[in-house]
C-alpha cells in the first residue's frame, strides 16, 4: 500500500499493476474536505498545471465550492492494496474522514478517458445520497479526475 | 500451486472478512466484468471474471461458510455461465446488481 502525495510516474504505476491484478490498481482518493454540492454543475479552476475539466464539452474557468475555492493540491490517494476497504482504513487511521473517501480503479494502459473507473463497495453511502458503487455526484467525480491526473505523471 | 490474482487475500486476509464483505467484493468484480462486457473489452472482462471466480472459490473454501455452500456453489456456476459460457441462466446486469447490492449495503453497516 502506498500513500501518494506527490506524483507517481505512469511507468511506476504500470509496474505496480503488473505485480498486482495485471490490468488495474485499486485506489482510494480523498478529494479535499469540502462537502459535495447537490447540483451537477462541474466547476473547476485550473491550478498549478492541473488541467481544466470539460463539462459537456465546455471548459469552465472557476470553481466555487461551498464558500471558498477548492485547493485541489490537498487531494491525496492511496494505492496498491487488494481491497479498497484496506486503503480506506489506512486513510481513516491517518486522520481522514470516511465521508470524503472514494474508491476508484485505475487502468494505466487504457486511454485517459477510460483510465479511471468509479466502482468500489466503499462508495455505497446512502446517508450521503450515494446509493451505488459508483460516485454519483459528477462534481466529486470530476474532482477525483483532477486529483488523479495531477498525481500521475505521464 | 495456485496463481492467485489476490495473493495477500488468499494468504489469509480474505478469511478475516465478514460474509457480507466477501460477497460484496465478489460483486465488485462481477460488476467490473459486466462493465467490460458491455464495452466489449474482452481482456478486461476475462480478468475481472477470473477474479470474481477466484474470490468465490476463496469464499467457498472458508470454513465459516460451510452452511452456505449451496448458495455459493450456485453463485460460482452462474458467474462461470455468464462470463465463460452461454449464459443459459439468463443473467443480466440488472439482476447481478440487485443480487449483490444487498450484500454491499450490509457490508457497509457498521
Amino acid at each position: 500500500m502506498q500513500l501518494i502525495k506527490n506524483k507517481i510516474s505512469l511507468n511506476d504505476l504500470k509496474n505496480l499493476v503488473a505485480k498486482g491484478f495485471g490490468d488495474f490498481i485499486k485506489a482510494v482518493v480523498e478529494p479535499g474536505s469540502q462537502p459535495a454540492k447537490n447540483d451537477d454543475k462541474a466547476l473547476y479552476v485550473e491550478k498549478n498545471n492541473i488541467p481544466h475539466v470539460a463539462n459537456g464539452g465546455a471548459i469552465v474557468e472557476k470553481e466555487v465550492w461551498g464558500t471558498g475555492s477548492v485547493d485541489v493540491d490537498k487531494g491525496i490517494m492511496v494505492i496498491d492494496a487488494e481491497l479498497h476497504a484496506d486503503e480506506e482504513a489506512f486513510l481513516l487511521e491517518n486522520g481522514s474522514k470516511q465521508e470524503y473517501l472514494w474508491g476508484i480503479n485505475i487502468y494505466p494502459a487504457l486511454e485517459k478517458a477510460d483510465r479511471i473507473e468509479f466502482d468500489s463497495m466503499i462508495n455505497l453511502k446512502p446517508s450521503q445520497g450515494n446509493r451505488s458503487r459508483s460516485v454519483e455526484n459528477k462534481n466529486i467525480q470530476e474532482k477525483i479526475i483532477i486529483i488523479v491526473k495531477g498525481l500521475i505523471d505521464d | 500451486m495456485t496463481n492467485y490474482h489476490h495473493k495477500k487475500l488468499a494468504q489469509g486476509r480474505w478469511f478475516e472478512l465478514t460474509f457480507f464483505e466477501q460477497m460484496a467484493n465478489i460483486g465488485s468484480e462481477v460488476n467490473r466484468a459486466v462493465n467490460w462486457q458491455q464495452k466489449n473489452k474482452k481482456d478486461l472482462l476475462q480478468s475481472a471474471a477470473e477474479r470474481a471466480l477466484e474470490l468465490a472459490d476463496l469464499t467457498i473454501s472458508d470454513k465459516r461458510n460451510i452452511h452456505r455452500l449451496r448458495e455459493l456453489t450456485r453463485l460460482r456456476e452462474v458467474i462461470a455461465d455468464c462470463f465463460f459460457g452461454d449464459n443459459i441462466y439468463g443473467s443480466s446486469p440488472q439482476n447481478w446488481h440487485s443480487y449483490f447490492f444487498a450484500f454491499n449495503y450490509a457490508a457497509r453497516l457498521n
